[in-house]
């Protein structure tokens, strides 16, 4: 069938576990944004933003059980929007 | 935690079409903010001092509780699409209202932010951001910008959800066809990775 899909998602426990480790990491991204002001670790919140997009993509949105397919694509749109970064940031940077 | 992957082949609950649709649409959204983050940015560059007395102005406390939302409500529905998996449709019933609630628990706080600014006297066009410098009339302008387009993106979130729940309840969807349902939890979910990063922006990193 042209539509069959073999998909797969994960339960109510891994849910439970990656929600409880979001939260944790929006106090510890909270926490370094009051602390944390000097070089590097001023960009650490961002870091921690990328960990917690990660998983809720991963897991929330399903991408780790999906298609090969639709990582392939979110991959490709994600690579798109790091190289306009790099070009914005090669133009800011060098005005 | 040990847990159990639930897997599907039958046609029509992971609709491959119709999801792939959903996340071309979600690429246009998300195409949407990043373009204002990359204006952000630029601006940030630009006037890193105004920007940061403009971020420690904004109230942190509220914006951490409403993070604390945003991911639950994502938890929520979440949880909905395994509960209308496993057939259990009271289950996805209540996480629906619980995501719908925290949706306006966040609207709700999210006013209370505002309002707070308003009364200072911070908003466009008010007469009192004149007083204050071009990087901080440039944040504010920004942040009125970015977190009202989110805050209408979270409420046709709601309203998509709400829709969802009456057809969970008169069993349009059901655990034999919910594509629809999760479609509309990617949407909700797309809404809570653009908030992380105007949290970020917005009032930790700035």
């Amino acid at each position: 069938m042209a539509n069959e899909t073999h998909n797969k998602t994960p339960g109510y426990g891994t849910f439970l576990v990656v929600w409880g480790t979001v939260l944790v990491l929006t106090i510890a991204a909270a926490a370094s944004g009051r602390l944390l002001n000097e070089g590097l670790w001023k960009s650490f919140p961002l870091f921690i933003a990328l960990v917690k997009t990660v998983l809720i993509a991963s897991f929330f949105m399903n991408l780790k059980y999906e298609r090969g397919f639709f990582r392939v694509m979110v991959f490709v749109v994600l690579g798109v929007i790091l190289i306009l970064g790099l070009f914005l940031y090669t133009d800011v940077g060098y005005r | 935690m040990r847990d159990t992957i639930l897997e599907d082949t039958e046609a029509g609950n992971g609709d491959t079409t119709s999801k792939f649709g959903m996340w071309l649409f979600l690429f246009t959204e998300l195409f949407l903010f990043v373009v204002l983050f990359f204006v952000f940015l630029s601006y940030r560059a630009s006037y890193p001092e105004g920007f940061h007395h403009a971020s420690i102005r904004l109230n942190g406390v509220i914006a951490t509780a409403n993070t604390f939302i945003l991911l639950t409500s994502s938890f929520a529905v979440a949880i909905s699409i395994v509960a209308i998996r496993k057939g259990h449709k009271r289950v996805t019933i209540w996480a629906l209202i619980v995501t719908i609630a925290l949706g306006v628990l966040f609207l709700v706080m999210k006013g209370f932010e505002w309002r707070e600014k308003i009364e200072h006297g911070i908003y466009p066009t008010a007469k009192g951001l004149s007083g204050l410098g071009e990087g901080e009339n440039l944040f504010y302008g920004l942040y009125y910008l970015m977190t009202g387009l989110h805050a209408l993106h979270v409420i046709g979130g709601i309203v998509l959800l709400f829709v969802m729940l009456c057809f969970v309840g008169n069993g349009r969807v059901s655990r034999g066809s919910y594509g629809a349902l999760e479609n509309s939890a990617l949407y909700w979910h797309l809404v809570d990775i653009i908030w992380i990063y105007l949290f970020s922006f917005f009032y930790l990193v700035s």
